[in-house]
Formats: structure tokens, C-alpha cells, sequence
């Protein structure tokens, strides 16, 4: 199961975020425009092509001047950032 | 023609009003009938839906007299008319949906409702109302369109598969040409390394590059993806890999370089994790750079683990110029490097349960005194064991390499 959801620039991501939703998160992530939020705390999983999902998000909004802060990431989906030294990248809080 | 025959004869020998009546409808019904025959045949041959709704549309108003004909799809989960096609093409549908005189027939096919109306029944006596066999003909007709849509699905589906299946034996052939058939013998190291592909072919890809003077690369990567795209950025890495051999750039740069190629060779969303590690058999300097992989482990001779995960991005992630990190070790007789993608501790059985790092870092522990072979053809059985029979969803890949 996954959902995506997005209110006011903040986007919560829910369950497991992996190949077979993409385009279900582009739907959502490709109208972000702004500075935004990505809410994890339901996130359980993610997989490399959801990493890859964000970091396209992440180029897209760093190159229009946008920022994008990452919150609420459990330890587990944290060390998957820390791994593809992500961390050092986004802005997680 | 038999028939028809038949009916001119038993109209030469009509008598009565009454025959010549009798005789009337059922020429009428035998012209009905061919004519549906006929409307199925070509149906059947037609495969974009809208000209097989035309068709149907236009030949069931002929065959029943209808001064209008009107399908409507509506599709069930939003409850929708997603589509209306009207025969003649001027009559608004809502006429034909509203008349008094009308008569429908539908079905269902992956979640759409395919409703055919009727309206008017023309005679010589003006509009009249529709009879049994005209439903019967109009249920007919409907049939017919249904057949057409499931037979036009399933031949597009046998396409789209035939399509996927070709596309992952090219994949499968891809990355079978890039991973070594076998790994260069150094004197007083063991190596062994494995790769076997999920069957969606995944884009794993270990080597072992000979650099000239003792030198030698040893390499991992995984592509985010699978099938062709990560067949395809695989076997650009592997090309670069094997020209940048030749310049002797300090690995840390030439990751960056890597990381730049990949960069503009791949869609915005695709990456490749990726370590390598240079061994000098001259003095057994060992240089790493591990790009977003999973940590390469380094077991030394005393027993104790180190995780090497110094580096920076997955390559083709961010092109910011952002530098890697180079980590300098040595490794001496004894010592052991374990280098793996992420299908040996993702590897799940059915109550989705991780094979995980833990396990396999303490499987590693207690075996690796195995010669490299032995050792990894004991670890994919471990595997095994944990995911009991369960579909293999990504590629399972290591290298090994022991200093004796």
C-alpha cells in the first residue's frame, strides 16, 4: 500500500514507496513548485526508485531556487538515506 | 441464398393476403438474419473500438428499422459516460436515450458498462414500437461488439507481453556479456564473485579490472531499475570503467568523473550505487570509494569488521560537484573483503521477512574461512534457506576476496 498526499507545499508519503508507485508519487511531487515539506512519518519503506523519485524532485526545485526539507524519518529509512549518502544532500530534520 | 430461394418460390404459389403477409415477414426475418451474420463477420475483422461502435451502430438500425442508434460507455468506478456515439450522427442522444419507443441491450467488460439504445421502430404505418425478435437481434449485435473488445484485448495483450519478454531476454543478454565469465587469478589472493539475475533482470554488475603493474579493481554497482534502462546504464559504466584504466586518476576523482557520465547519460530518476576498490599487490594498499552502496566489509585477520562506506552520492544522482571521499587501507594476509548488492539482505521470504544485514554479516563471520568459491555458493544456499521457494525479486550478487 501506498498513498501520497500533498496539503499546502506539505507532502506526507504513506506506506511503501517503491518502482511500482511512480508515477503515482509524479503525479503529486511533479506539481511541487515552491519551497516544500516531505512528511515520512508513515513511510515505511522505500526503494532505490523512490530515492530516485526525490532526488529527480530535488534537482528540479534546487535549479528553480526552491528548497526542500525532509521530516519526521524513522531510523530505518533514515540509514537508506545515510547509505546513498543522501543525508549529506537533502535537508533532514 | 438457399433460403432466399425458398422464400421467391413459396411466393409464387401465395394465395392468400393473409400468406402474401406471412411470406413478407419471413423474407424480411431471412434478410434480417444475413445481414447479421454478415454485420459479425466484419466486426470481428475491425480492431479500433470506435469504428467497430460505428459499424454495429449503422447495421443494427438497418437490420431492425431503427430511425436512431445511440452507445453509450460508462465507465463503473467514477460512474461516468466516458463515450457516446450516435448513428446518425445528427440526432442528439438525449432523444434516443428519452424516447418512449427504444430498446437497449448492454454489457460489461473490465469495469465499463457498453449500453446499446434503439429508438423508433420505422414502418409504413409510422413510428412503432419494437418486437421480441428486434431485441433479439439487438442482443445479437451487442454480443458481437463484445467478442470484437475481448478479442482486440486480448490479442493487445499477447502483444504487450511478447513486447516485455523480448525486451528482457535483450536485457538478460546485456548484462550477461558485462559480467565476467571469469575473474583474473592473483597470486596469494582467492576471488570469486556471482551474479544471478531476478527474473525481471535486474542491473547488478560486479567486475574485477586488471589496471597493468599489480594493480587491480575490483567493483560493484546496482542501477536503480530494472530491464533494458539498467542493462543499458550498466554497460556504460562498464565502458567507462575500462577507458579510465588507462589514466591513472585518483579514485575518489575518477568516481566524480564516473558520477558526471552517468549524470548525463541517464533519465533525472535513474542511479547507480557503486563501490570499487583498488588493491596493489605490490604493498597491499587498498584505495575505496563506495558511491551510495551498501558498505563493503572488510574482516581482518584478527576477526574484527570494518564497514567501508566512505564516498559520497550514488552515481548520476546530482551533478553538484559535490567531491567523494577516498578511504586508504591496507590489506594484509588474512584479511577478507566482502562486496554485495542489496538482493542478499533484502532477499525476502513470504512473510516478508529480510534475509537482513545482520544475518548475512554474521554468516560471513562464521564462513569465510572457506575458500572464496566454497564460500559463496554457501552463502546464495543460506539465501535460499531463508526465502524458501519465494519469488526472487532483485539480483543476487557478490564478490569475495581473500588475502592468503
Amino acid at each position: 500500500m501506498f498513498d501520497i498526499q500533498n496539503d499546502k507545499q506539505t507532502v506526507s508519503l504513506i506506506g511503501r514507496f517503491d518502482a511500482s508507485q511512480i508515477e503515482k508519487a509524479y503525479s503529486i511531487l511533479d506539481n511541487l513548485n515552491k519551497d516544500c515539506i516531505i512528511d515520512f512519518k508513515d513511510l515505511q519503506y522505500i526503494s532505490s526508485a523512490g530515492l530516485g523519485a526525490l532526488i529527480h524532485t530535488y534537482n528540479r526545485l534546487h535549479n528553480s531556487g526552491a528548497s526542500i526539507r525532509l521530516i519526521n524519518m524513522s531510523s530505518h529509512i533514515k540509514e537508506v538515506f545515510k547509505i546513498s549518502a543522501l543525508d549529506k544532500v537533502f535537508n533532514i530534520e | 441464398m438457399e433460403q432466399n430461394q425458398l422464400v421467391e418460390n413459396l411466393s409464387l404459389k401465395a394465395q392468400s393476403k393473409k400468406e402474401k403477409e406471412l411470406i413478407f415477414e419471413l423474407n424480411e426475418k431471412v434478410m434480417q438474419l444475413n445481414n447479421l451474420i454478415d454485420t459479425g463477420n466484419e466486426i470481428l475483422r475491425l480492431d479500433k473500438h470506435n469504428q467497430i461502435f460505428e459499424i454495429a451502430l449503422e447495421k443494427a438500425a438497418s437490420i431492425v428499422n431503427a430511425a436512431s442508434a445511440v452507445i453509450m460507455i460508462k465507465d463503473l468506478e467514477s460512474n461516468r459516460i466516458i463515450q457516446e456515439t450516435v448513428f446518425p450522427y445528427s440526432v442528439p442522444s438525449e432523444t434516443i436515450v428519452d424516447s418512449p419507443f427504444r430498446i437497449e441491450s448492454s454489457f460489461e467488460f473490465r469495469k465499463k458498462n457498453y449500453t446499446f439504445i434503439l429508438s423508433g421502430k420505422e414502418s409504413r404505418k409510422g413510428i412503432i414500437h419494437f418486437n421480441e425478435l428486434d431485441k433479439l437481434l439487438l442482443n445479437a449485435i451487442s454480443k458481437q461488439v463484445q467478442n470484437a473488445i475481448e478479442n482486440d484485448h486480448l490479442l493487445k495483450q499477447s502483444i504487450e507481453k511478447e513486447r516485455i519478454e523480448k525486451e528482457m531476454l535483450l536485457a538478460a543478454a546485456i548484462q550477461q556479456r558485462i559480467i565476467p565469465e571469469s575473474l583474473p587469478k592473483i597470486k596469494g589472493y582467492d576471488l570469486a564473485g556471482i551474479n544471478i539475475p531476478s527474473k525481471e533482470v535486474g542491473g547488478d554488475y560486479y567486475d574485477c579490472i586488471e589496471l597493468g603493474e599489480g594493480k587491480y579493481a575490483f567493483v560493484i554497482a546496482d542501477v536503480t531499475g530494472k530491464g533494458i534502462s539498467a542493462a543499458l546504464l550498466v554497460n556504460t559504466l562498464n565502458a567507462a570503467l575500462h577507458s579510465y584504466k588507462e589514466f591513472k586518476l585518483p579514485l575518489n576523482e575518477l568516481t566524480a568523473k564516473l558520477n558526471k557520465l552517468i549524470y548525463n547519460s541517464s533519465p533525472p530518476d535513474k542511479f547507480i550505487t557503486f563501490a570499487i576498490a583498488v588493491l596493489d599487490t605490490n604493498n597491499g594498499k587498498l584505495d575505496v570509494v563506495n558511491a551510495g552502496h551498501n558498505p563493503l566489509i572488510l574482516k581482518r585477520k584478527d576477526g574484527s569488521i570494518q564497514k567501508i562506506d566512505a564516498g559520497g552520492i550514488g552515481l548520476g544522482m546530482l551533478d553538484l560537484g559535490l567531491p567523494y571521499e577516498q578511504q586508504d587501507l591496507t590489506f594484509d594476509p588474512g584479511d577478507i573483503l566482502f562486496l554485495y548488492t542489496d538482493g542478499i539482505p533484502e532477499a525476502m521470504n513470504k512473510d516478508e521477512e529480510e534475509y537482513s544485514d545482520e544475518r548475512m554479516i554474521e554468516f560471513f563471520v562464521n564462513n569465510s574461512h572457506q575458500a572464496s568459491s566454497d564460500f559463496i555458493s554457501a552463502m546464495v544456499k543460506d539465501v535460499k534457506v531463508h526465502v524458501d521457494g519465494e519469488f526472487q525479486s532483485d539480483d543476487i550478487t557478490c564478490l569475495i576476496l581473500k588475502r592468503i
